[in-house]
């Protein structure tokens, strides 16, 4: 794409945004997901760009998430108020980093229907995000410094472990582990 | 940092004991399912040597901890190193010491202790994660 | 009035983490990009951090026959991209954003636990660092801002599970919302959006409430997310006029606040005036 080409694009899309800001007179009334972004790299690092535009504090609004993303939200905040010592081996509660890392990956999935998300505390200060279907299983660890490391387990097995090294490479994941699961078609 | 060396007086028929938070379990499941994140530590997975204790004092400080068991031999058969390691809070406390980093277990020898580990005792939360 | 002389309402704890002072202007036609640096220089002992972010619209409080009844969708090619800078206080609680037709200074919690600042504390530094801009604009002959709209806005986290459980308790948080139906089919409410919009005297603004559930980033808290923003137009673009306006704003904010939560949260937050 041409410079000029990117800058219609980012203009366009800022446009947009005010122009669903509410009804024309203010534009603090903004119903847009905060992961559009008027950047040219879409990045989860967006949602700081909140709703409320002057706004510097990060939120989510929860109509911009699925069901599953706000009660594994819910879960992960469980989960980062655990205190020193939380599995009786001398652990650090989950570092900000971890919470961060966790926070951007829950957010950044865009399938409205995924299997039921936990969040499991890992010693050291790190976070574990699981999902489960029939057949498969992915397990996504956030480390004490958010890096992350996957596991894919197949029929109770081990079929694939490795390191991501970006947030998006997460969707290939997802997208195995759902496509295991029956698909419906209607009569 | 000294070589990590494997315990030869520790017994391969010798089961190991180790406390997991409620958070580290799926409820939900029937019966509920050990994450494999209780056995995700770094500076080796702490346990206690089961026939050195008891789980009433294992247990005693930790009321709202389950307490999973596993056998020595399952986890050398892995490629772990299992040494003592004596605290003033338990004598019979250990570490299973994994190829990686610090100690750590490879994901594939988490999800096997995992699988292999006995559930002992369950301690179901108030409220579930 | 207390000693002090405050008569408006005040809280112990209020649910406020971030409280911003803005003024909008006439865009200055020579601020380029390169300026954006020029006036990091002057500042940056202050404030080490920058983040650069698409600019905010323009917004301006519209009354009687200016008002624009349908929102606006334009496509717009531009040969130069325009941009906001984040300029951020080296304590991380401060920030002052700028675009060439826009000067906002910020304040915020970065913990949960932190200490509310007070107005009084946060305006003196939006006009130190007014008065910083305006001289960096005069030096490097940029023009004097023409300021059309102030807009002072309170960004309230009220945390779920603090002083109220669920929607189906709402009425314990908002006083404009009594939970009462005419029925009773329905179940509790899952969540509840409530927007609103209060004129202020003579015209002289707007004073916006809207509420939106959320989850705070920092630390995934589901929260409901009150903001109250006072807009208007000062008289003129003198300092004197400009401060006058906010005090206005402030106001409305603070009684706009109290008038629109419930008694059972000014308990919660320790009301004390």
């Amino acid at each position: 794409m041409s410079e000029l080409q990117k800058w219609a694009s980012a203009r366009y899309a800022d446009a947009v945004i005010s122009a669903f800001s509410g009804s024309g007179e203010t534009a603090n009334s903004c119903t847009f997901t905060t992961s559009i972004s008027t950047n040219s790299s879409l990045s989860y690092t967006s949602t700081n760009s909140s709703c409320w535009y002057t706004q510097w504090s990060s939120v989510i609004p929860t109509r911009a998430l699925s069901q599953w993303q706000i009660e594994g939200i819910k879960r992960l905040n469980k989960v980062l108020s655990l205190p020193e010592n939380w599995d009786s081996y001398g652990s650090r509660p989950p570092t900000q980093a971890a919470a961060n890392t966790a926070m951007d990956l829950i957010i950044s999935i865009d399938i409205d229907d995924l299997v039921p998300l936990r969040v499991v505390p890992v010693s050291g200060g790190g976070i574990q995000l699981e999902w489960e279907t029939s057949t498969r299983a992915l397990e996504l660890e956030i480390l004490d410094g958010g890096t992350i490391e996957y596991l894919k387990t197949e029929d109770g097995t081990p079929v694939d472990e490795g390191h991501m090294h970006r947030i998006d490479q997460v969707r290939p994941l997802l997208s195995w582990l759902i496509s295991s699961q029956p698909v419906l078609i209607a009569a | 940092m000294p070589e990590r060396q494997d315990d030869p007086t520790i017994g391969k028929s010798e089961r190991l004991w180790r406390r997991i938070h409620p958070f580290q379990i799926n409820w939900n499941a029937n019966p509920p399912i050990v994450s494999t994140g209780a056995f995700n530590t770094s500076d080796g997975l702490s346990v206690s040597i089961a026939s050195e204790t008891t789980l009433e004092a294992l247990t005693q400080s930790h009321p709202e901890d389950s307490v999973v068991e596993f056998e020595v031999g399952f986890a050398r058969s892995l490629g772990c190193l299992i040494f003592r390691d004596p605290t003033e809070e338990d004598p019979a406390h250990a570490l299973v010491w994994g190829p990686k980093s610090r100690g750590r277990l490879s994901k594939t020898q988490m999800d096997s202790l995992r699988n292999a580990a006995t559930v002992l005792i369950y301690r179901r939360p108030q409220a579930e994660n | 009035m207390t000693a002090s002389g405050r008569t408006l309402p005040d809280y112990g704890q209020p649910p406020v983490v971030e409280t911003l002072l803005g003024v909008q202007f006439s865009p200055l036609t020579k601020f380029d990009i390169p300026h954006f640096g020029l006036y990091w220089a002057k500042i940056r002992e202050d404030y080490p951090n920058y983040q650069v972010l698409p600019p905010l619209g323009q917004v301006i409080e519209q009354f009687g026959s200016e008002r624009v009844q349908h929102p606006k969708l334009g496509l717009e090619l531009v040969s130069r991209p325009e941009i906001r800078c984040w300029f951020i206080e080296k304590s991380g609680a401060m920030l002052t954003q700028v675009q060439k037709d826009r000067f906002i200074h910020n304040w915020r919690k970065q913990k949960p636990e932190d200490v509310y600042v007070h107005y009084d504390k946060i305006k003196p530094r939006f006009i130190e660092e007014w008065k910083r801009f305006c001289e960096f604009l005069v030096e490097s002959d940029l023009g004097t801002p023409e300021i059309n709209q102030c807009e002072i806005t309170y960004v309230n986290h009220i945390e779920v599970g603090h002083g109220w459980k669920s929607y189906g308790e709402l009425n314990k948080v908002v006083s404009f919302w009594s939970g009462a139906s005419s029925g009773d089919f329905l179940p509790e409410p899952e969540s509840v959006n409530i927007g609103a919009r209060f004129v202020l005297p003579d015209k002289k603004g707007r004073l916006h409430m809207e509420m939106q559930p959320a989850i705070r980033a920092l630390d995934a808290q589901e929260i409901l997310q009150l903001n109250i923003t006072a807009r208007g137009k000062p008289e003129s673009s003198n300092l004197e006029k400009v401060l006058e306006w906010f005090e206005l704003g402030h106001e409305w904010i603070v009684r706009g606040f109290t008038d629109f939560t419930a008694k059972d949260m000014h308990n919660f937050w320790r009301r004390k005036i």
